[in-house]
């Protein structure tokens, strides 16, 4: 009686089942949001995200805190969801600053980019899915606390009376998220795409949205033209969007309060655009190999 | 050494006793004792052996942990003189890229203190059968021409002992084989050539392979006695003043790129922008002095002072060119001055211009001569900040840009002890007692907001220079 | 299929006014192909180019039978890359890297998780599969370069200078895994290189870059190509070998200590005299091989 057993299985081809470049896109989009919070890395790469993200939290659970355990919740003014952006706004620019270059600067300086390239991306492929990536992070934090508490006050009872209105709320605030996340990480993506190195990527996006709010304000004050300058403040201007989403402007705020609706929705949109092909445009010269 | 030794046989050029480097863990070089003379002699081991570590030590850029490494009788981690008489070619393929390759050559005649550095780094070149009228940056170059060039910045100078990492990979077997008569040409110049190498078929060319005691195999050629040992390196001293001119002006040459004057130019058109705007605006006095104290030195002045100053030695620590600069006979300490100097004169005469001009552009009484004060004490204590900074930390971009974000602007709205600890309060200061106008911050003794700044630059121009001597090149 | 992998007509490929491929014609057959050139002769442009990383400027370029700049993704999907630098992220794990790199292709997770263990134990990595790769040296790298390239059953494997940096053994191992992959694997390599040496022992034949064209190109056959000459080794100074050679009619060239001797009807039994005359010692005497060495000096030329 022999007994056989296989002890080098050797190579074995792969027959199985083989998704296209669109999963692809989805694996790389995962991926880089993991890299981005710092998931799998080293400690001193989640300090950043978690604290920030932590803090933009805070004002979140400290109202449902105070709703749950107040008696008579709903003579509690706990302010406008739009309100609650301005707490937080310091969080997100921090965060975007700080921890989205990490999407596409180190790619690059590690050639990893030429690995990807050589896969079933391809460039354009390659920055939608890191620009999804992007937007779907920082929605976590634009999106989430919001959404954290609308679902805690409706389940309360205390959150909009009836199915439509429940769900304009939904939207709302998924708008008003989405639309933040969408222009801060279009700008990130464009500034990212400048340099190789993550830390210089942050400070000239950190410079940049500071000098934006101090020209836009300024010259908002002073100029003929007046108000509308003051769309160049790259900081209030996704925020005073997120006012015109609720139907309300800012009104302790910055100039651009007072400019119509459709020039800030036209801005905000023109502008990722702008981003983004900027962004397609480094990318389209950039050579990997060699 | 005894002196009759000396006199009967000529001293080994290179001596190793008992020498061993670790790093934490892990053991790189262990107990490794040889001498070697005059002639081609190869290291030979796997990739991982030591090889690097132990020409580093020879040529001071590396301290052994035990035992001892002494060239030419001296100790070449102590003794930066004796550094004149070693030319060493590292693994690495970094360069200064900023420099082209006669410049780059140039520069090693220059800090060796050769007599004519033009001619010679022109000899040098030709040697190593690249272009010395070629004026392509060294970022252009290709694998062998890097390979070339850093074999001419490590010959130029005449040395006695050459070290040369891996100096055969990347070249094509012609240029393989024409590398290996030039040291073996030098070698019978009476020099005492040392290669290390992980391709066996290489070193084989260089001569017969001959035993070493503790797990070396070493090749050696014939060995040519010429040098005696007194004329060795008797008339070298490692004297350099206070500030390497020529360290200067290469870190100037770092410090320029398109990327940062772009940045330059921007922010200074925001300052006179921001001038513009406060000509017309409803309260000129109020609104200059908070726009020149708020972008002048909360933004303009600390952050071009990090991209400037800690990049000025970070960079060289990050790319490891550092040790082109490590490897001559000049003092550390004039290293870090000429780096302070050279970010200093980059970004303060610019920022304070321009803030200067910007305020004289509003209009506003005191407000320029306060302005030109207050930038140039922001900038020199955050450029030293940032040097240090550089030095210190991988990462000095991102901890540079997390201190200024949330330390300085972040905590130091939290109270007047906080705002205290933020450099930016001091400079800050001036101009709210030139024009009156009440910053929030800026609460400081006249003195204080002049003495503080100043220390702090100059305690970060103090770190750096302790910091370098203590610099071990990997 | 066909046996001709990768075919190019004509192909041209300039960066600005630099002119890196200027027409090349070549055909790569199944097997293992070595793509030889001196540095900058265009071995990692026209990677590239198989890759459809970038277009080129003219000619026909069929890959599998495919055009890159058609249907890159398509076609990459079924080719594996390993770059020539050795820049890889340092804080993944090579397994997680891999895998990852085997989900771009295609692989559904749990089968790029099984075939980038088993590629990475096929490289030589299973025990080091859990170690981030900025704690690897640079042979375990080139490892976990192969490892990505394989581990999603590609058709055509390029590899980028797959031994660069390695020492003596390491290189061994690695062309004795490279031969593996091609002979026992199934899979066709396409294999840059600037050593002669190892792309003699692991190709079943070469392509020759030079000066943007093809300099030769053909299959290689060891051990038949006994040219005239010979070569010496002696263990001392060769210079009066040479002048008494020189002397007697022959030619003799100098390599460090090898003498390659030309021009004479009886060769070994002069050199041997002449030895033994000048009173040298002799190491070694064998007929001279066309090395690739010689076929690349003269397709440079």
């Amino acid at each position: 009686m022999t007994e056989a057993r296989i002890h080098d299985r050797g190579y074995l081809a792969y027959d199985g089942p083989r998704h296209g470049p669109g999963r692809a896109m989805v694996v790389l989009g995962c991926h880089t949001a993991q890299r981005v919070l710092g998931l799998k890395r080293s400690n001193w790469q989640k300090v950043m995200p978690a604290i920030t993200l932590l803090i933009s939290f805070v004002p979140a659970i400290v109202f449902i805190g105070l709703a749950a355990l107040l008696p008579d919740s709903s003579d509690l003014d706990l302010g406008e969801p739009t309100e609650y952006y301005g707490l937080i706004v310091w969080m997100v620019f921090l965060f975007t600053s700080f921890v989205t270059p990490e999407a596409i600067c180190t790619d690059r300086r590690s050639g990893l980019l030429g690995l990807y390239l050589a896969s079933p991306l391809d460039r354009d492929a390659y920055l939608a899915a890191k620009f999804a990536a992007i937007v779907v992070v920082l929605g976590i934090m634009t999106i989430g606390p919001t959404l954290l508490v609308l679902i805690a006050f409706t389940l309360e009872g205390s959150g909009p009376d009836g199915a439509i209105d429940w769900l304009v709320e939904f939207g709302r605030v998924l708008a008003s998220g989405l639309a933040m996340a969408a222009f801060w990480g279009a700008l990130s993506l464009a500034v990212s795409s400048l340099t190789t190195r993550r830390a210089l990527a942050s400070v000239a996006i950190f410079v940049s949205l500071l000098v934006s709010a101090a020209v836009g304000d300024g010259l908002a004050q002073v100029a003929e033209a007046g108000d509308s300058f003051g769309l160049l403040n790259m900081i209030a201007l996704p925020l005073e969007a997120v006012y015109r989403i609720y139907g309300e402007s800012n009104e302790n705020g910055p100039p651009i309060a007072e400019v119509g609706t459709l020039p800030i929705l036209s801005t905000l949109i023109g502008l990722i655009a702008v981003f983004l092909w900027f962004a397609r445009w480094r990318y389209q010269r950039i050579e990997v190999n060699g | 050494m005894s002196q009759a030794q000396t006199q009967a046989a000529p001293p080994p050029m290179v001596q190793c006793s008992g020498a061993s480097k670790w790093f934490g863990d892990l053991v790189a070089v262990s107990d490794v004792s040889f001498s070697i003379g005059a002639g081609v002699t190869a290291l030979l081991g796997p990739n991982g052996a030591g090889k690097s570590t132990l020409l580093r030590m020879m040529c001071g850029l590396a301290r052994p942990s035990n035992g001892s490494v002494t060239v030419l009788g001296n100790n070449p981690r102590a003794d930066v003189a004796v550094l004149g008489r070693i030319g060493m070619a590292p693994q690495q393929e970094s360069l200064l890229d900023y420099l082209s390759g006669r410049e780059f050559v140039e520069l090693a005649a220059q800090l060796h203190r050769v007599d004519n550095p033009v001619e010679a780094a022109r000899r040098a070149i030709q040697t190593v059968e690249l272009d010395p009228d070629d004026p392509r940056r060294l970022s252009t170059y290709s694998k062998g021409m890097r390979q070339r060039i850093k074999l001419a910045q490590a010959i130029v100078h005449d040395p006695l002992v050459i070290a040369l990492d891996e100096p055969l990979t990347g070249l094509d077997p012609r240029q393989r084989r024409e590398m290996i008569q030039l040291f073996h040409r030098l070698g019978a110049e009476g020099k005492c050539v040392i290669v290390s190498s992980h391709v066996l078929d290489e070193v084989e060319r260089f001569g017969p392979v001959t035993k070493m005691p503790r797990f070396w195999r070493c090749a050696r050629s014939t060995t040519i006695w010429r040098a005696s040992s007194d004329t060795w390196w008797a008339d070298d001293s490692a004297s350099g003043g206070t500030v390497n001119p020529h360290i200067y002006r290469v870190v100037v040459r770092s410090q320029i790129s398109t990327g940062r004057l772009l940045a330059l130019a921007g922010l200074s058109g925001v300052a006179i922008l921001l001038a513009f705007i406060a000509r017309a605006a409803d309260d000129p006095v109020e609104f200059a002095t908070r726009s020149m104290g708020t972008f002048g030195t909360n933004i303009f002045a600390p952050f071009i002072a990090l991209a400037l100053g800690s990049a000025a030695l970070g960079n060289l620590v990050e790319d490891r060119t550092l040790v082109y600069v490590w490897l001559r006979p000049v003092p550390r300490h004039a290293v870090a001055t000429a780096a302070f100097a050279a970010v200093l004169s980059v970004v303060g005469p610019i920022v304070v211009a321009v803030m200067t001009v910007a305020a004289a552009i509003t209009g506003v009484d005191g407000l320029p001569a306060a302005t030109a004060a207050a930038t140039a004490l922001a900038v020199f204590a955050y450029s030293g900040l940032f040097l240090a900074l550089g030095l210190r930390f991988k990462r000095s971009l991102l901890i540079g840009l997390g201190y200024i974000a949330i330390w300085e602007l972040l905590m130091s709205r939290l109270g007047d002890w906080f705002a205290r600890l933020s450099v930016r309060s001091y400079p800050m200061s001036i101009l709210s007692d030139a024009t009156g106008v009440d910053m929030r911050l800026a609460d400081r003794s006249t003195l204080a907001s002049y003495i503080v700044p100043l220390a702090i630059g100059l305690a970060g121009l103090a770190y750096t220079s302790w910091r370098l001597t203590r610099t071990e090149i990997d | 299929m066909s046996d001709i992998v990768v075919s190019a007509r004509g192909v041209h490929k300039s960066y600005g006014s630099n002119h890196v491929l200027q027409g090349l014609d070549c055909d790569v057959g199944r097997g293992i192909t070595g793509l030889l050139g001196s540095n900058g002769a265009g071995k990692s442009t026209f990677m590239g180019l198989v890759l459809g990383l970038r277009p080129r400027q003219g000619g026909t370029l069929k890959v599998l039978g495919v055009d890159p700049d058609q249907s890159g993704p398509e076609l990459r999907a079924r080719l594996g890359y390993a770059p020539e630098h050795h820049d890889l992220p340092g804080d993944v794990q090579a397994a997680d890297l891999v895998r990852h790199i085997a989900q771009l292709h295609g692989l559904p997770r749990r089968a790029a998780t099984e075939r980038a263990s088993d590629a990475l134990w096929q490289v030589g990595l299973g025990e080091e599969r859990f170690r981030p790769i900025g704690t690897m040296s640079t042979g375990q790298r080139q490892r976990v370069k192969m490892a990505q390239a394989l581990a999603h059953d590609p058709d055509l494997l390029l590899l980028d200078e797959p031994t660069d940096g390695l020492d003596p053994v390491q290189r061994d191992d690695m062309l004795a895994l490279i031969r593996r992959v091609g002979r026992e694997f199934g899979i066709d390599i396409l294999l840059s290189s600037h050593l002669l040496e190892e792309v003699e022992r692991v190709c079943d034949s070469v392509v020759i870059l030079a000066n943007g064209v093809v300099g030769h190109s053909g299959p290689l056959h060891q051990g038949d190509s006994a040219a005239s000459g010979i070569k010496v080794e002696l263990d001392s100074d060769p210079r009066a070998l040479v002048a008494a050679l020189v002397a007697h009619g022959a030619t003799a060239a100098t390599d460090g200590h090898i003498l390659t001797v030309t021009g004479h009807d009886a060769l070994p039994d002069l050199v041997r005299d002449l030895v033994a005359d000048l009173g040298l010692g002799l190491r070694r005497l064998e007929p001279r091989r066309t090395t690739l060495e010689d076929v690349f000096i003269e397709a440079s030329q």
